[in-house]
């Protein structure tokens, strides 16, 4: 399918979901996601898949944990309030070590908060959200291809390190539409993982068995270790590794005298902001962190030396500013500027910010 | 050249697959009407329940400004994701002195409403049209967009008595793109046996295209005007770049909510470099 087409930002994950193979959908409707499980609730039966409208959020991640105990590639997608219910899976997902992808198009909040468009679950996606050590892979997007090609890339990710991987959008994102080429279908197997349930292959030691109740301290410690390990060759892949086009994007950093940093739709603002700073002789530039968690620290590490200050712009009242200071360490300013509760800041308004920090008087 | 759907007493539906481009056709349609017609004759009526994003409400505004009449749910519910009518519907369509464009939601679950307006073919001179995107996923092929169509007839309390043709992808559309587009909607229309009163084109592409339109157009003008034999509609696209919605004029964006003032909070990073 290489033809041009217009897709909405939630179409184009169900169709990419499709073609990486994905073949179980379990979820729940919430605005402002919803276009995601309608159209997979056509499309599924079309190539003998699964979709199911479970009776909650909470139901849904559990079918996810059992679909995805037995190697299928299977997906779960809802919004802010809808992903907070689906947590207490999620945790055991990642502590069964299973793969799975879950989107997150985040609306406002805290509370039932309001359908419009936000970046307020940075904290709840790279921080685990769920109880225990453990850690999700969190992509964001800033664009409808992007939303295709990464789809494709979380499905990947999540096999190779056997954890949930997250898409993480917000409202704009999941409603825009925008020119798209689909990317070409996974060849997809689900019967050569080895540790899967019902794996036909030859099984040492008899049948497979996914579990995440260690009940002694020594063996939950040795597992959670483990994890740790597997979580320590995840970030080594984005920040060294082969993963490292999928951990940020710099724009006219290099000789950047303030470097605007943000993701998901705010990038694009930002892409506007740095070139009106630069038509009025203020050199900006812009990181785009593409992957929140592993967190680009290395990157913004390095650019801290270079540049003379960061401003972060986020829609909410700062989150991801705060491992923008843990990687920056205090070698240089870093500023915040957010719109919160379901708005998105304007160029222009950023613009004013940016002008208060470099030209102060 | 007589325009299409040039009769004041008319109610037209606006119908499609989602994301097709009704909206954006009946802000359009809505303010031609007023100038045509005059202000308080140019009626649009939200009958949108399934998407609350990309409603008119969020224009209302402009459009109010204009000179049309907008009819969305209660003001308290209006930013609710609630499948709401508002009763100001029925009392529009009692007047036979003002023109109406009525905006229905995407897809098949957006026609539901029109069971409740049954009643009302008999009483006023109604049109349905059909906008069609052949560029949107559900209508990339001649047997997508009949097989859509006919969900969306056995749906449907009111029948489909026009396909609009609304070729484009976004910024990306070209000439070629429109024609081609164009081209495939029209070999279903003539299938269906349904007629094309006119097609959709943004007014940046008209603009574009210089004498190619006649007659031709000013940058930013929406009107009814020809592309060689076809019959078009220039209108001004509103969701192209979705996150800049609300910013004319310097005004700041707030999605939701009554206040243009930014209130935006910065704070710098004091505790780590007092």
């Amino acid at each position: 399918m290489a033809e041009r087409i217009l897709m909405k930002g939630n179409e184009a994950i169900a169709e990419a979901a499709v073609l990486a193979g994905c073949r179980y959908y379990f979820g729940y409707p919430i605005t402002p996601q919803s276009e995601l499980p309608a159209y997979l609730a056509r499309r599924l039966p079309e190539v003998e898949g699964v979709f199911l409208q479970a009776e909650s959020e909470i139901g849904a991640i559990n079918m996810v944990y059992g679909a995805a105990a037995t190697g299928a590639r299977v997906m779960t997608t809802s919004s802010s309030p809808g992903v907070s219910l689906k947590q207490e899976g999620l945790s055991y997902i990642a502590a069964g070590e299973l793969p799975c992808v879950l989107v997150n198009v985040v609306r406002g909040g805290p509370g039932l908060g309001n359908i419009s468009p936000a970046q307020s679950d940075y904290w709840q996606s790279t921080r685990g959200g769920g109880h225990g050590d453990y850690r999700t892979l969190v992509l964001a997007p800033n664009s409808v291809q992007e939303m295709a090609d990464m789809t494709i890339r979380a499905f990947e990710l999540a096999d190779r390190f056997r954890n949930p991987v997250l898409l993480l959008l917000d409202g704009v994102l999941g409603q825009m539409m925008e020119p798209v080429n689909l990317p070409e279908p996974t060849d997809f197997d689900p019967n050569k993982k080895a540790w899967a349930l019902g794996y036909p292959g030859p099984r040492k030691g008899g049948r497979n068995l996914i579990s995440t109740i260690f009940l002694e301290a020594e063996l939950l410690e040795e597992h959670n270790w483990h994890l740790y390990q597997k979580y320590e060759v995840v970030s080594e892949a984005f920040s060294q590794g082969d993963l490292q086009d999928l951990s940020y994007e710099a724009h006219k950093v290099d000789d950047a005298e303030i470097i605007l940093v943000g993701y998901g739709i705010i990038s694009r603002i930002l892409k506007t902001v740095v070139e009106k700073c630069r038509k009025r002789g203020i050199k900006a530039g812009m990181l785009r962190p593409k992957s929140l968690w592993p967190f680009p620290s290395r990157i913004l590490a390095e650019l801290s030396q270079k540049t003379k200050q960061f401003l972060v712009v986020e829609m909410s009242c700062g989150q991801m500013v705060e491992d923008v200071k843990l990687a920056v360490d205090g070698k240089k300013p870093v500023y915040f500027f957010g719109r919160t509760g379901g708005t998105v800041p304007s160029d222009f308004e950023i613009l004013n910010e940016v002008d208060k920090i470099v030209r102060p008087d | 050249m007589r325009e299409p759907l040039d009769e004041q007493d008319l109610v037209t539906f606006l119908i499609g697959g989602l994301g097709s481009g009704k909206t954006e056709l009946a802000i359009n349609l809505a303010i031609r009407n007023c100038k045509r017609f005059g202000p308080g004759k140019s009626f649009l009526l939200d009958l949108d329940i399934v998407n609350p994003f990309f409603r008119v409400r969020k224009v209302r505004e402009d459009l109010e400004e204009a000179g049309v009449e907008v009819v969305t749910p209660d003001e308290r519910v209006q930013y609710g994701d609630l499948p709401a009518l508002s009763a100001g519907i029925w009392s529009a369509f009692d007047r036979p002195d003002v023109s109406i464009v009525c905006d229905v939601g995407g897809g098949e679950i957006g026609l539901r409403p029109l069971a409740r307006l049954t009643d009302l073919a008999p009483r006023r001179k109604i049109v349905v049209l059909c906008v069609v995107n052949p560029f949107r996923p559900g209508f990339l092929s001649a047997d997508q967009i009949i097989a859509s169509l006919k969900r969306f007839s056995d749906i449907s309390a009111l029948k489909i008595t026009h396909i609009v043709p609304n070729p484009h992808l976004v910024g990306e559309t070209t000439l070629k793109i429109f024609q081609d587009g164009y081209e495939k909607v029209r070999m279903v229309a003539e299938k269906v046996g349904l007629p094309i009163p006119f097609s959709i084109v943004s007014s940046g592409l008209a603009h574009a295209l210089g004498e190619q339109i006649a007659p031709p157009l000013k940058e930013g003008e929406s009107r009814f005007v020809t592309l060689g034999e076809i019959p078009v509609f220039a209108i001004r696209r509103f969701w192209e770049k979705p996150w800049q919605l609300g910013f004319s004029q310097g005004k700041a964006l707030v999605l939701q909510g009554k206040s243009l003032v930014s209130q935006g909070k910065g704070h710098d990073s004091n505790v780590l470099h007092g």
